[in-house]
């Protein structure tokens, strides 16, 4: 049972303990991190099960294959999603008698001693000590909770006695606060006749050890932050779908105040930034820009390379394919509406050609302080122009990852614009939080080589940046096709959708109107 | 702090501006040199991507001229670590704080102000 006597061509099964919060983002990052270090891992349940974490609360932990446990210990040093791994050996059956190990947790408490005691049939005659173990060994229960009636919690027995605590109540956040208030009685009472679906003991590889950075790079210590800032779990949630890591290139070309950044450069990734608005980037201190004093905070202004003040719309870069990633938070028009520059068609004033020269002589453009006229940047546009940006500018099995904002009700996987040589990567329903009418879903797609029938890679012009207008048909939207061809996009004409994203704006503002009766809030 | 390897991926965009629009050329350059910590594979996956008479120029005209006039043909010498090293400084070490870029093109005048450049065009170099 110890791990040292690993066999190294068997996969070995784990189970890996996650954090609770945001669920629908935790198989996505652990498929990243197995991706990042190139091990292989295979879900031994099906994904919809376990990655539905309001309807299944019990099922946040699971048991995996990999191929050897050295890989594991990197990436649990990265993904910020696992509590803690153990590698399991042992299933039903751990129990001498099954009937005396589904004690309620009420009289767990009671009788850790006998608890324990129990395993003696495992054989382990070493000696004892609990404050510096060689090995330790985790023991968890998975229960099937209801609401309507109360069940006691699974009880953890772990001979490391100040584990019991953290995992006494694996699933506690998702029952209501008022039933847990209930009291011991009423717990015990409840508590009754409970048994574990399934039993899973084996010794603790690792704890996760990037758990810590949620508060490292927390936004209200940070020396910088806006009050769009991304916050930091999401942030690093983010970072970890980019694969981002030493020697890469990765660039946010709606930076604000840079938050995405940082967490990249923190992998070891070289980061820019660019943002139409420069003082996102500057904020007001004088003692300089707040986007290098938040790097120097977290040391990592060494790999910020620059940040730019431009419209990506209207941007200088030479050429495509000079980045590992793009990662970006688009502003979606609530706080920060996107802009883009250029004047707004059919508006008061008409957009010039030709520079104005000032009564003094001076250009108008070149005035100290001078900014260009912008319109409003359309979400539809923003997300196709983006997809088709990130094909150019990335270099083959790079990713795009961003949050996109999204009516809940009109709301279809195909929103997502589906283009030749972009994959999108997700899991199960896909990965997203949810603010009842409307939600933000995070979006990771993949470059992939496409080559010819003569073997050339293809490359890919850079995007004009032509707003679709209402001409959705331009999108390609075609559920499951994504070959991509011509003929295939017309004959999904028919098929083609308004996205749940568009005029979002509007729609926020409107308070989501609808005909349909509103859905009760989805737990995150 | 634009840095060489990033003023080496940007060229003028201004709208019908396209020749003579890279590189742009630096004026009134406050050049600082801030020692980086080299991630030297970084470089090497860097070159086929690099515009090396453009680097070479702009590195001169900083006053920096430690890189050759063209190229290493030689794949060992180029990817040793010594001549890499070379390039990692001018690369990522040379930073310009203030001053401008400026298209040799259509001269436009991309100021740099607290090592942020302004890449914004104006109102009727954006086009539609």
């Amino acid at each position: 049972m110890s791990r040292q006597t690993n066999s190294t061509s068997l996969p070995q099964r784990y189970l890996i303990h996650l954090a609770r919060s945001h669920p629908t983002f935790r198989i996505p990052e652990l498929d990243s991190c197995a991706c990042l270090y190139g091990f292989g891992i295979r879900l031994l349940a099906t994904g919809d099960h376990y990655i539905s974490g309001a309807s299944q609360p019990s099922s946040l932990r699971w048991g995996h294959e990999l191929d050897s446990t050295l890989e594991l210990e990197d990436a649990i040093g990265r993904g910020d999603s696992a509590l803690l791994v153990i590698e399991f050996t042992t299933g039903q059956g751990v129990y001498k008698n099954a009937e005396s190990a589904c004690l309620p947790v009420a009289d767990t408490r009671k009788t850790d001693e006998e608890t324990i005691e129990g395993f003696g049939f495992m054989g382990l005659t070493s000696k004892i000590n609990l404050k510096k173990p060689e090995v330790t060994y985790m023991l968890f229960e998975e229960c099937k909770f209801s609401r309507s009636r109360v069940l006691g919690s699974p009880s953890s027995v772990s001979p490391d006695s100040e584990l019991t605590d953290e995992n006494s109540s694996p699933d506690a956040d998702h029952l209501d606060s008022d039933t847990i208030g209930k009291g011991k009685e009423k717990l015990e009472e409840a508590a009754e006749g409970v048994k574990p679906l399934r039993v899973f003991m084996g010794s603790l590889v690792a704890y996760g050890q990037a758990r810590q950075l949620v508060y490292k790079f927390a936004v209200k210590d940070r020396k910088f932050f806006g009050n769009t800032s991304m916050e930091s779990e999401m942030s690093l949630l983010m970072a970890g779908q980019t694969l981002a890591d030493q020697g890469k290139l990765v660039y946010d070309p709606f930076a604000g105040t840079g938050s995405l950044l940082y967490v990249c450069a923190n992998w070891g990734s070289y980061v820019m930034g660019s943002d139409i608005d420069g003082r996102q980037m500057r904020g007001k201190d004088k003692t300089g820009p707040g986007v290098f004093r938040a790097a120097n905070q977290y040391g990592v202004r060494d790999k910020v390379l620059d940040c730019l003040t431009f419209d990506v719309t209207r941007n200088p870069w030479r050429r495509g394919e000079l980045l590992d990633a793009i990662i970006t938070d688009p502003p979606y028009g609530v706080r920060a509406g996107a802009k883009r520059l250029g004047r707004k068609e059919g508006g008061k004033k008409k957009q010039i050609s030709e520079p104005v020269k000032l009564p003094n002589g001076v250009w108008s453009h070149e005035m100290p302080g001078y900014v260009p006229a912008s319109r409003p940047y359309e979400m539809v546009d923003l997300v196709y122009d983006l997809v088709l940006f990130a094909r150019y500018m990335l270099v083959p099995g790079g990713r795009l990852v961003f949050f996109l904002p999204t009516f809940t009700e009109e709301w279809d996987p195909v929103d997502v614009p589906v283009v030749e040589g972009m994959r999108e990567i997700s899991f199960g329903q896909g990965s997203a939080q949810d603010y009842n009418k409307w939600s933000r879903r995070l979006i990771t797609l993949e470059k992939v080589k496409v080559v010819d029938a003569e073997g050339v890679e293809k490359k890919w012009d850079a995007p004009t940046f032509v707003p679709l207008e209402a001409d959705f048909t331009r999108m390609q939207i075609n559920a499951g096709d994504d070959s991509g061809d011509e003929e295939a996009g017309q004959s999904k004409k028919d098929q083609t959708k308004v996205p749940g994203h568009a005029n979002f704006r509007e729609k926020y503002l409107a308070g989501f109107p609808s005909s349909a009766p509103s859905t009760p809030p989805a737990r995150d | 702090m634009v840095r060489l390897i990033t003023h080496n991926m940007l060229t003028c965009h201004v709208k019908n501006c396209t020749k003579d629009n890279y590189p742009l050329v630096f004026q009134d350059a406050a050049v600082e040199i801030r020692p980086a910590e080299p991630n030297l594979g970084f470089i090497e996956r860097f070159l086929p991507k690099l515009e090396w008479s453009a680097l070479v120029s702009t590195a001169k005209a900083l006053g920096d001229d430690s890189l050759p006039e063209v190229m290493p043909e030689d794949e060992e010498e180029l990817r040793s670590e010594e001549f890499l090293t070379k390039l990692h400084h001018v690369l990522m070490e040379i930073h310009v704080e203030e001053g401008a870029m400026v298209c040799r093109g259509c001269g436009h005048v991309y100021q740099i102000s607290s090592g942020i450049p302004n890449m914004l065009l104006a109102e009727h170099e954006v086009g539609r």
